[in-house]
């Protein structure tokens, strides 16, 4: 087999019909000959990468041309595989039959031996071209993809080490969002979101305590507990995040939408008793109950200037406890269920890079506003 | 003494010209495929089909035949032989009647091949 050239497959019970078929190909292809369709979906079986195309009889003992198709078709090979179908059948049910199942051409004896060059070459590289742009469209799209979330991850860390809470927290609630949305589904079908949506409402979540940013550092860093009037200033940082995304020129992009709900209900309580629209129950929507309580797991097993960090064990009975607030009891029940492979998930894959970047972005933004000073 | 291909078509009355451009021009390769047409036993199962009474066996045959007969010109043999499809496909047909116009054409290729193949 010479290696520059593709590899098509003549599928085709007489001999004398492979022949011609190679004299007229063989210069341009490697060729491999299948005498039947068994036969033919056994070498398709064992060469599937190397295929270019296929030329394929109707007319077959053992297993014919339609019936190689069906198979090819049910295992998603045409996809990738062009079948060019070669019959002296020229009724018109039996064309449509090809193409039915999924022939790119189909090409009637006698055949001019140029049209079979021609159609072959076309098609291999109508087939090679698509597939050279799905796999450019696929790498450009998860860039972007992995671009966005981390510049969002990023920004949101900016916040949080302003804060005193760095290290992962931002990647725990989004891990911990992204887990327990999915868990829900599995708990009442009414739950159920696509991913896209899950994967939208787990990136929203990185934002949720963006609103930090209009809090006094005085408040936001005391060293131990806060007076009655700084915890109400404190708790207006919900609805600033609210506020902030509001005011943006894509307010009503879903990301933002998304995010806005987030931040300005992530302290709402099951029992009405949070903070800031004292929303009770079902008026919370799901993704800001999910993410109330990712907040709460990770302040718990977090070390904080005033209390160190408790262990996964100790934080799931609080939480399950009802020392933190009331929760919708699905999502306590979610929470229970993965509670096993939480620690481990977490903690999987350092999200170093992540907080390394926010450390630096946050240096140099307050370096320049000494300067301006 | 041999006679040439192209005298063995033009006896049969078939077009050689089509069928050498067809074939890209190459003699040798027409020489070839008929070789090998002479050689294939398609034929003697149709013929044991035929006579057994068996349709669906001589539908295979007579389809087989029929493109391989198609693409080295054999006009009238293909066309007996599509004829033979047809009709069995159709549901009403003389098996008998189709296999003697095809066993007749079979008879003046084979004997036109004979004298133009070494």
């Amino acid at each position: 087999m010479e290696k520059n050239k593709p590899t098509v497959l003549i599928v085709d019970d007489m001999p004398i019909n492979r022949e011609l078929l190679i004299d007229i190909i063989g210069a341009e292809y490697n060729t491999i000959e299948a005498a039947n369709g068994v036969e033919a979906i056994k070498i398709i079986e064992d060469n599937s990468e190397k295929i270019a195309a296929i030329l394929l009889d109707a007319m077959m003992p053992e297993l014919d041309g339609f019936g190689v198709l069906r198979i090819l078709g049910e295992r998603g090979l045409l996809e990738s595989m062009p079948v060019i179908m070669i019959s002296a059948e020229g009724s018109p049910e039996y064309i449509a039959m090809g193409y039915d199942l999924g022939v790119v051409d189909y090409i009637s004896r006698p055949f001019d031996p140029n049209i079979v060059i021609r159609r072959l070459r076309n098609v291999i590289m109508l087939y090679a071209k698509q597939q050279v742009l799905t796999s450019i469209i696929k790498e450009q799209i998860s860039e972007r993809e992995e671009n966005n979330s981390m510049l969002i991850d990023v920004l949101s860390s900016v916040v949080e080490f302003r804060n005193g809470e760095s290290g992962p927290h931002i990647l725990h609630i989004r891990r911990l969002t992204e887990l327990l949305l999915k868990e829900l589904a599995k708990v009442d079908p009414k739950y159920k979101m696509t991913l896209p949506e899950i994967s939208l409402w787990s990136t929203a979540s990185a934002m949720h305590d963006i609103g930090k940013i209009a809090i006094d550092d005085k408040i936001l860093n005391k060293p131990g507990r806060l007076t009655d009037e700084e915890y109400n200033i404190m708790k207006k940082h919900s609805m600033y995040g609210y506020e902030i995304l509001d005011g943006l020129e894509w307010k009503n992009a879903p990301l933002i939408e998304a995010a806005k709900q987030i931040c300005r209900w992530h302290h709402e309580r099951w029992d009405g008793r949070g903070y800031p629209d004292g929303l009770k129950g079902d008026e919370i929507p799901i993704p800001a109950q999910v993410v109330a309580l990712a907040d709460v797991y990770d302040a718990l097993t977090s070390v904080r200037v005033y209390k160190p960090a408790y262990s996964h064990e100790k934080a799931i009975e609080m939480i399950s406890g009802g020392e933190c607030g009331e929760f919708n009891p699905d999502l306590i029940k979610c929470l229970l269920k993965v509670s096993g492979k939480l620690k481990d998930y977490l903690d999987s894959d350092d999200n170093a890079d992540y907080d390394i970047i926010a450390e630096r972005t946050f240096d140099s933004m307050r370096d320049r506003i000494n300067e301006a000073k | 003494m041999k006679i040439s291909v192209a005298d063995a078509y033009k006896s049969l009355n078939e077009d050689y010209d089509a069928v050498l451009s067809r074939l890209l021009g190459r003699e040798n390769l027409v020489v070839k495929y008929l070789k090998m047409f002479a050689a294939d036993t398609t034929y003697e199962q149709l013929s044991a089909a035929a006579e057994e009474g068996n349709a669906e066996d001589a539908l295979k045959a007579a389809h087989s035949m029929k493109g391989m007969c198609f693409n080295l010109g054999l006009l009238n043999l293909g066309t007996a032989c599509s004829d033979l499809v047809d009709a069995v496909r159709g549901g009403e047909y003389d098996l008998d009647a189709l296999y003697a116009r095809i066993k007749e054409e079979y008879g003046k290729v084979a004997e036109a091949l004979d004298k133009c193949l070494d």
